[in-house]
């Protein structure tokens, strides 16, 4: 009988140890990278998107501020979506896909989709928005 | 006689499996390093590129970038970082690139830096639109 059960028990480790690698150690090195660059593009993403916004929302309607002499500072909104898109094509953000440029009042927001290429997963796509307000003497 | 046989043959597969374990779970942490300082990297990258573009003199773009970057990588495990700024002339509405690298240690993970190197090398680059309408000092 002891025999018998020891002989049962032969290379249970082994198949402990593999079960281990294939269900806790490998998806948690394929989770470690894969959300790594996930996080990475992330942050990117934000930081370019945030410039990109900045960069529109200091855009000045310089017809309505000469004409006034001075007296009216207002955003152009088609000033302000030039230069975001300018903004963005400039950053050469890898895998941006698509992007668009919202102005809203004093209010310009990007928003852009990027694809991150994963490890091993695959592809992920990421859509993020960042805005920036136009204002005077801050 | 047979079952203490037995007994030596399931220590040295404890033994084995122990240790592929253990050198698998230190490949996870050193991974999870480096990841973590491409992170901060790419982040220093960026911030810098965006100072950069920001600032009224490729003198200050320098030292603004330089500043970024060093506040981007600041309690971070990055070694030996370095911070290229190409400015392209400064020009206005131009684009900029900083290019920047650093070292990441794996002395603390005994066998996987036998298989990786002492230390990995990370680098990445960043580009951003030169303001168009700052003021610029002489």
């Amino acid at each position: 009988m002891t025999e018998r059960r020891q002989r049962d028990q032969q290379g249970q480790v082994l198949i402990l140890a593999v079960f281990v690698m294939a269900f806790l150690f490998v998806p948690l090195a394929i989770y470690v990278i894969d959300s790594g660059l996930v996080e990475a593009a992330h942050v990117q993403t934000g930081e370019t998107l945030q410039a990109a916004a900045e960069d529109g929302a200091q855009s000045i309607d310089v017809a309505a501020f000469r004409n006034s002499g001075g007296q009216v500072v207002r955003l152009d909104p088609d000033q302000a979506r030039a230069a975001s898109d300018r903004s963005l094509r400039a950053s050469r953000l890898p895998g941006l896909e698509g992007w668009t440029i919202g102005v809203s009042g004093n209010t310009v927001t990007v928003t852009a989709r990027v694809r991150v290429n994963l490890f091993v997963l695959g592809a992920v796509t990421l859509t993020q928005s960042k805005g920036a307000t136009f204002a005077i003497g801050t | 006689m047979r079952a203490k046989q037995q007994s030596g043959q399931a220590l040295v597969e404890w033994a084995v499996s122990a240790f592929v374990l253990l050198l698998f779970a230190l490949g996870i942490l050193a991974v999870g390093q480096i990841v973590s300082q491409y992170v901060t990297l790419r982040s220093a990258a960026s911030q810098a590129a965006f100072a950069a573009a920001r600032a009224p003199s490729a003198n200050d773009a320098q030292r603004a970038a330089n500043d970024a970057a060093q506040q981007a990588v600041q309690g971070s495990q990055l070694q030996d970082f370095h911070l290229t700024l190409d400015t392209g002339g400064f020009q206005r509405g131009g684009t900029l690139t900083a290019s920047v690298q650093g070292y990441v240690g794996l002395g603390e993970f005994p066998i996987i830096s036998q298989v990786l190197g002492q230390r990995v090398r990370l680098t990445w680059q960043a580009s951003a639109l030169i303001e168009p309408y700052r003021s610029r000092v002489a």
